[in-house]
Parts: structure tokens; sequence; C-alpha cells
């Protein structure tokens, strides 16, 4: 039987937000996720599968704007010295992603409990929908930055 | 005094983030070796001196905390001071880690949060300038 919860938006709203600072130097334009999602969102995503005292999975998809700033920022490129290559713009989106998990999983368990997260990877649509399935959505937040848009859904067994 | 680092994560940003925040905090640095996993580690600290290894927990090929209890149990020198840089909060983890002697600096971190680690170590306070 599935132990699925629903998770509320504002603590992946409140994780995310705080990696996205400490990390990258980037803030939330809204405390609200938008009113409308556009056509074509995201434009990369990359997933990370956990075990252990739960078993889920953790998506995070980026606006090409956000994903370019991220790998920007937490490189301290400034604009003048270069764009960030897509090796490391896909880099940047893998390893948010894997902190922002690390910092979410405690609240899905006791603090004793131990979770064994795979290395992050990037997925396209097909893997994406392959993956998420069977899985049941738990919870979802879209984060508004100045760049453009980040999204976060977790999926439980 | 130039501290010896080694940095193993398998993000490349995350290795960068952690070098600019170690020249941040005023850190003497001499010689910098990077790794993308825990054997990648283990062999360059079985070639080269390293007097500070700073190492990620989740990567692929062999973790931080197999890295850490495989460096433990080759034994007989003190071997590097080891901080753990990892997202991972679980308590469980975190004293199994305690008590193989490394030290921890969760991600996501500042250059402070790095800065009061290393304050803390006899090490870290003979190399930084502040």
């Amino acid at each position: 039987m599935s132990r699925a919860v629903a998770i509320p938006e504002y603590l992946l709203r409140e994780v995310a937000e705080g990696v996205f600072l400490t990390e990258a130097f980037m803030f939330l334009l809204s405390d609200e996720p938008p009113a409308e999602m556009p056509e074509y969102f995201p434009h990369s995503r990359a997933i990370i599968e956990f075990q252990g005292a739960r078993t889920g999975m953790l998506v995070l998809g980026l606006d090409p704007g956000v994903n370019h700033e991220l790998a920007a920022n937490m490189l301290g490129i400034a604009d003048e010295h270069g764009d960030p290559e897509a090796e490391q713009r896909e880099d940047s989106l893998r390893e948010l992603l894997n902190v922002i998990c690390g910092n979410l999983l405690p609240a899905l368990a006791e603090p004793e409990a131990v979770f064994d997260p795979k290395p992050p990877r990037k997925v396209d649509p097909q893997e994406y929908g392959d993956l998420v399935g069977p899985l049941g959505r738990c919870g979802h937040t879209v984060l508004q930055l100045d760049s453009g848009l980040a999204e976060l859904e977790l999926y439980l067994d | 005094m130039a501290l010896n680092v080694l940095i193993v994560d398998d993000s490349p940003i995350a290795r960068a983030i952690i070098l600019k925040a170690l020249r941040i905090c005023g850190v003497s640095l001499g010689d910098i070796h990077q790794a993308e996993n825990g054997r990648e580690g283990l062999a360059i600290l079985h070639e080269h001196a390293v007097d500070l290894a700073l190492v990620d927990i989740n990567m692929p090929v062999m973790s931080g905390e197999e890295m850490l209890e495989k460096l433990r149990s080759e034994g007989s020198a003190p071997g590097p001071t080891v901080i753990i840089v990892s997202s991972d909060h679980s308590v469980t983890r975190r004293q199994k880690l305690l008590r193989l002697g490394a030290h921890i600096v969760h991600k996501p971190f500042t250059p402070e949060c790095l800065r009061d680690v290393l304050e803390a170590l006899p090490l870290g306070r003979e190399v930084m300038s502040l």
C-alpha cells in the first residue's frame, strides 16, 4: 500500500528558495506561483531518485534563462566574461537539484532516517514521462525568478 | 604554511564553489587536487601529500562515505583532515561520519560556514589570513 501523502507546497517552496538564494544568489519575484504556465515549459529537466526511509523521485525543471543565470552565478561568471557552456548549465541544474533534495528529504521522515539518493541526471521529456507515470505526485511548486520559472515536483512510491 | 587540498565531488561546479569559498576564507592554498568520486579521491591520496580533503557524499562509483571508511581502514598514517561537504542531513549518517573523524559542512553553504569549521581546526588556524 502506498504511504504517499501530500507534501505542502510551501515546504517545497521554502527549501527551494533557500537553496536558490544561497547557492546562486537568485531571489524569488513572488511568494505565489504564476497564475498561468507558459506553453513550452520547462526547457530542461533533471531528476534525482532516492531510496531508504522513503522511495521516490524529485524533479527540477528550469526555463533557459533560469538555467543560464544559475550556472553563471554558481560559477561566478560575469556577463562580460562569456556565457556558461551547455555542460556547465546541465551541471548546475543537477547540482541544484541534488542540494534541494538533500534539504527536503529530512521533512519526509524522522531525523534518524537514512536516505540513499542516486546521482541526479538530466532527462528528456520521453524518459520523464516514463518515470513519473507509475508514481503519485505528492508535491509541486513553481517558483517565479527574475530570469524565468523553476518547477519542483516530488513523487513518492 | 600552505594547505595541499583535495576536493572530491562529481559536480565540477560544486568543486569550483568549494575552491572559491576556500579562497574567500583566506586559506593559503598549496597544491589543489580534484576528483570526481571517492575512488579517484583515494588514488590521489595514495600518491600525493594532502592536508585537507573536502568530500561530497552522493557520488557515482564510490560515495564519500565509502571513501572515508576505506581511508580510515587503511590505518597507520593519520591522513588528511576530512570535511564532508554534503546536503545530507541524516542524524544517523552524521553520527557515523563524526565517529570516522570527519567534520561536516552542509550544502548550501556560505564561505562563512566553511570558515567557521576551518577556524575550529588547528590546521585551519595555521593557514588562514583573516
